[in-house]
């Protein structure tokens, strides 16, 4: 038997190298802990036989078991507005009031900024739409200058007067 | 940048103010057309985001960037804009998907801020 568990704990991490028909094979520190403690040789059972069970491992595990309970547990009451105290919370605005006020009164975007759209918004749009229409002299002349101006456009046309395509000297 | 807060505060119809804050609560700007209500300023408004998005995140659904509340009398739109939090105190009745979609512009914004605040901090 013992052989046997020998070959199958061959990696285990016991310190006394030797196991035997009381050696755990998993380390679980609350099971191996508390009144059904194996321990894990024979020397070290002689060794702690008067002693207690091992409690800091025992202790540590519950406060594992506590804390992991802590951060999991939805706690409303705990949920205290204002945990900061009121002198620091002053100071706090102070500082950013200084540090921040150039920055604040600077215009943002930064002037030069390419604008992201096209439309923008406007704030009320009745008043926009509202508003008085262009008027009828305006309109005739618009659309007698549209046409031509279209007509102008189309004309533009490159003159070339070299060749376009230039062949480069390839050794 | 305050201008275009203001400007912001006008664009959209029955916004009432913007509160950029830090994580625990401490306004850095705060904007309003008008003037500005007190509780809108209380740090508790403010901290409370950070703190009940934490919480809410151990429901399992994951952590909360924007929360929406709508009251008899007000909407508030909470968000974690590059680690800051921003509060948007708009009328019940105000267009929520457009304070969200202004929000965007505003995220730009905020890197700047942001980095203001971080180099004041290395050197007090």
């Amino acid at each position: 038997m013992g052989s046997s568990l020998s070959c199958c704990c061959g990696e285990s991490t016991d310190t006394s190298g030797e196991a035997d028909e009381r050696t755990t094979l998993l380390t679980d520190p609350v099971a191996s802990s508390g009144s059904l403690q194996w321990a894990p040789s024979d020397e070290s059972t002689m060794q702690y036989a008067g002693s207690l069970p091992k409690r800091p491992d025992e202790q540590s595990a519950i406060t594992k078991i506590l804390h992991e309970t802590a951060t999991n547990v939805i706690d409303v009451a705990a949920l205290r507005p204002n945990c900061m105290e009121p002198n620091e919370y002053l100071e706090k605005k102070n500082f950013y009031k200084t540090r921040l006020s150039s920055f604040l009164n600077s215009p943002w975007p930064a002037p030069g900024t390419p604008r992201k759209y096209i439309l923008r918004d406007i704030p009320d749009p009745e008043r926009v739409l509202s508003s008085e229409p262009v008027s009828k002299n305006n309109y005739i002349m618009m659309m007698r200058l549209a046409p031509r101006v279209t007509e102008a456009v189309r004309s533009i046309s490159v003159n070339h007067k070299e060749d376009l395509i230039v062949p480069f000297v390839i050794p | 940048m305050r201008k275009f807060l203001q400007d912001i505060v006008q664009k959209v119809i029955g916004l009432e103010c913007i509160v950029i804050a830090d994580r625990d609560g401490v306004p850095l700007v705060a904007v309003s057309d008008d003037k500005i209500p007190e509780t809108a300023l209380m740090s508790g408004l403010n901290s409370t985001f950070g703190l009940a998005s934490l919480q809410a995140a151990k429901i399992g659904l994951g952590e909360a960037l924007t929360t929406i509340c709508v009251y008899s009398s007000y909407q508030v739109v909470q968000m974690d804009l590059e680690g800051l939090s921003v509060t948007f105190v708009g009328a019940t009745d105000c267009n929520t998907g457009h304070i969200l979609a202004v929000s965007k512009e505003v995220s730009q914004a905020l890197v700047e801020l942001k980095s203001k605040t971080e180099i004041d901090v290395a050197q007090p």
